[in-house]
């Protein structure tokens, strides 16, 4: 080995130590009693207590968030691939008409909206109809979600052959038939793509959960965090053993599933 | 293709665009051009009459100080973390594209805090600044590290920049692998016969070839700054004082907060049509100099 590929390595690996750090920290002082911490911030703790986890469980409604947060996720992914890929089909088989090259301006044109721009006149508007609540905060995902959702499936639509939807098409086969039995299974390469940027969004999201759900039955696992902060103060053991139980469901998915992520955001990226 | 079938394709079409339609009206199209409305008027967001202002709001927030730290250490944040994190992203990208042992690992762990929550990294950078800092500090006997550095206005400022930097390259080192992957290896071995070497090499072949990537990283990463929300709630809360109060948290601050409804919608359309000129900005520069193999 030269010495260019030995700087190489010895600047990947301090970096991954960097990346690594944090998270070491989080997992040791989780596992610790405030005592041992004082005695030494980096040492792994002397044995492994759950004793953090259970009361950090208990104290924050662990439970519960992390129910929330699924439903929330969950159903709205559903609605967001429905919803995003039928829209597309429509507008990516419609380009030599007018009207659909406008409409697919409007649906990309939100790429370049913020939340934050409609946060306020659109919190009055749920607040006037009753909806800030989970499903209010579905249908906001579901939303704004579609902006780029669309973009990348009526880019990847460039790429499906019309033939055999024209075959089914001639033989009388209707346009909802031939979307969900032809094209919507031919778009799975992309949908798994969509779906994946689209959990990492919502699983994380705190702002909207924050200004829409007004309900603390409703509340996701961020947000549930976020309340609960101001009593960490005096346990910091605490604090990272309900940090850690945050993020273990999405270590968890990342470790079976991580070459698919990679894929998939770099994918959404790219395009 | 017959007529008729024709006719009910094209409703069919139209059917499955509705859905989106409605959506797309009711909780973007309305909201966006009400918030147009509001920004002209006075409102605190309870009372039952709004008064119709003009563009007052608009004039009065350029000579309002707050507004205006605020934008200034949003934009320097912004601008710092884009180039910082930018840097370290190629060089880590290609790094891992050069034949090293292990790459998937290391791609793995490099994009691994992309998936995580910037409000629990927020939370756990904070502790560390606030506990593990100063302990580093007086083991090192380093003075600026032994106090709360996100208590001090000198040092709050780069402590916000690590974090972003920390979390926000593993996005673009994944895009910039992609873009240096589909540079054939022709191209550098030609090069090598002309006797280009090391840094010459980089920004003569590599740098234009990956133009495309940088292009989206840097709308990315802009944009992504411009608008951060949750690092600041999770560690400063906009402190010391107004020193970290960035433009959404002023905007969020102002509407639910001072009852200053009008006056918070008119910064966050003010933050939206800067977010929209520096887009295309960066669209039209770095276009030029898109190099076609």
């Amino acid at each position: 080995m030269n010495l260019k590929k030995l700087g190489v390595y010895a600047f990947i690996i301090t970096g991954g130590l960097a990346i690594l750090f944090p998270l070491y920290l989080t997992v040791i002082t989780a596992f610790k009693t405030p005592e041992e911490t004082r005695v030494s911030f980096l040492a792994l703790p002397e044995s492994f207590s759950f004793a953090n986890f259970i009361q950090a469980i208990e104290m924050t409604n662990y439970v519960q968030g992390f129910m929330n947060s699924f439903m929330i996720t969950g159903i709205s992914i559903v609605f967001i691939i429905i919803l995003g890929s039928s829209v597309s089909y429509s507008i990516a088989r419609n380009q030599d008409k007018k009207f659909y090259r406008v409409m697919y301006y409007f649906f990309v044109s939100g790429l370049f909206v913020p939340f934050q721009v409609l946060m306020l006149p659109l919190i009055q508007q749920l607040s006037a109809i009753g909806m800030l609540n989970k499903w209010g905060l579905i249908l906001l995902y579901i939303t704004y979600s579609l902006f780029q959702s669309v973009f990348l499936f009526v880019a990847y639509f460039k790429s499906i052959p019309r033939e055999l939807e024209d075959a089914a098409l001639i033989d009388g086969c209707g346009v909802f038939r031939t979307f969900w039995h032809i094209i919507f299974p031919m778009l799975k390469p992309m949908t798994v793509t969509v779906a994946i940027l689209n959990i990492i969004w919502i699983w994380n999201d705190f702002l909207m959960p924050l200004v829409v759900l007004n309900n603390s039955s409703d509340w996701t696992l961020p947000l549930m965090q976020y309340v609960f902060e101001s009593q960490y103060s005096a346990n910091y053991n605490l604090a990272f053993a309900s940090y850690l139980m945050v993020l273990m469901p999405v270590i968890v998915v990342y470790l079976f599933l991580q070459r698919h992520i990679i894929g998939g955001v770099s994918d959404g990226a790219v395009k | 293709m017959n007529q008729n079938i024709y006719r009910s394709m094209s409703r069919g079409y139209f059917i499955l665009l509705i859905p989106g339609l409605i959506l797309l009206a009711f909780f973007y199209v309305y909201p966006l051009l009400n918030g147009v409305y509001l920004s002209l008027t006075s409102w605190d967001g309870v009372s039952r009459t709004k008064d119709f202002v003009g563009f007052s709001n608009y004039i009065n927030i350029f000579s309002d100080s707050r507004f205006l730290n605020s934008l200034s250490f949003t934009f320097k944040y912004a601008i710092v973390s884009t180039i910082l994190s930018n840097i370290i992203a190629i060089s880590v990208a290609m790094a891992l594209v050069s034949k090293i042992k292990f790459q998937n690992f290391f791609r793995g762990l490099y994009f691994f805090p992309a998936v995580l929550s910037m409000l629990i990294i927020g939370f756990i950078w904070k502790q560390i600044y606030f506990r593990f800092i100063p302990y580093l500090g007086e083991q090192l006997n380093i003075d600026v590290l032994q106090t709360n550095v996100l208590g001090n206005q000198d040092t709050v400022f780069w402590a916000l920049v690590v974090v972003t930097v920390w979390q926000a390259s593993a996005i673009l080192i994944i895009i910039y692998m992609a873009g240096l992957q589909t540079i054939p290896q022709e191209v550098y071995e030609s090069a090598d016969i002309d006797g280009a070497r090391g840094l010459k090499k980089f920004f003569t072949i590599t740098l234009p070839l990956i133009v495309p990537s940088i292009t989206i990283c840097l709308i990315l990463a802009m944009k992504q700054h411009l608008m951060v929300y949750d690092y600041i709630v999770a560690m400063t809360g906009g402190g010391p004082g107004f020193a970290t109060e960035s433009v959404t948290l002023l905007i969020y601050n102002l509407g639910f907060l001072n009852n200053r409804f009008g006056y918070g919608t008119a910064a966050a359309l003010l933050l939206f049509l800067m977010i929209v000129i520096i887009s295309f900005i960066q669209i039209y520069f770095l276009r030029k100099k898109e190099v076609q193999l």
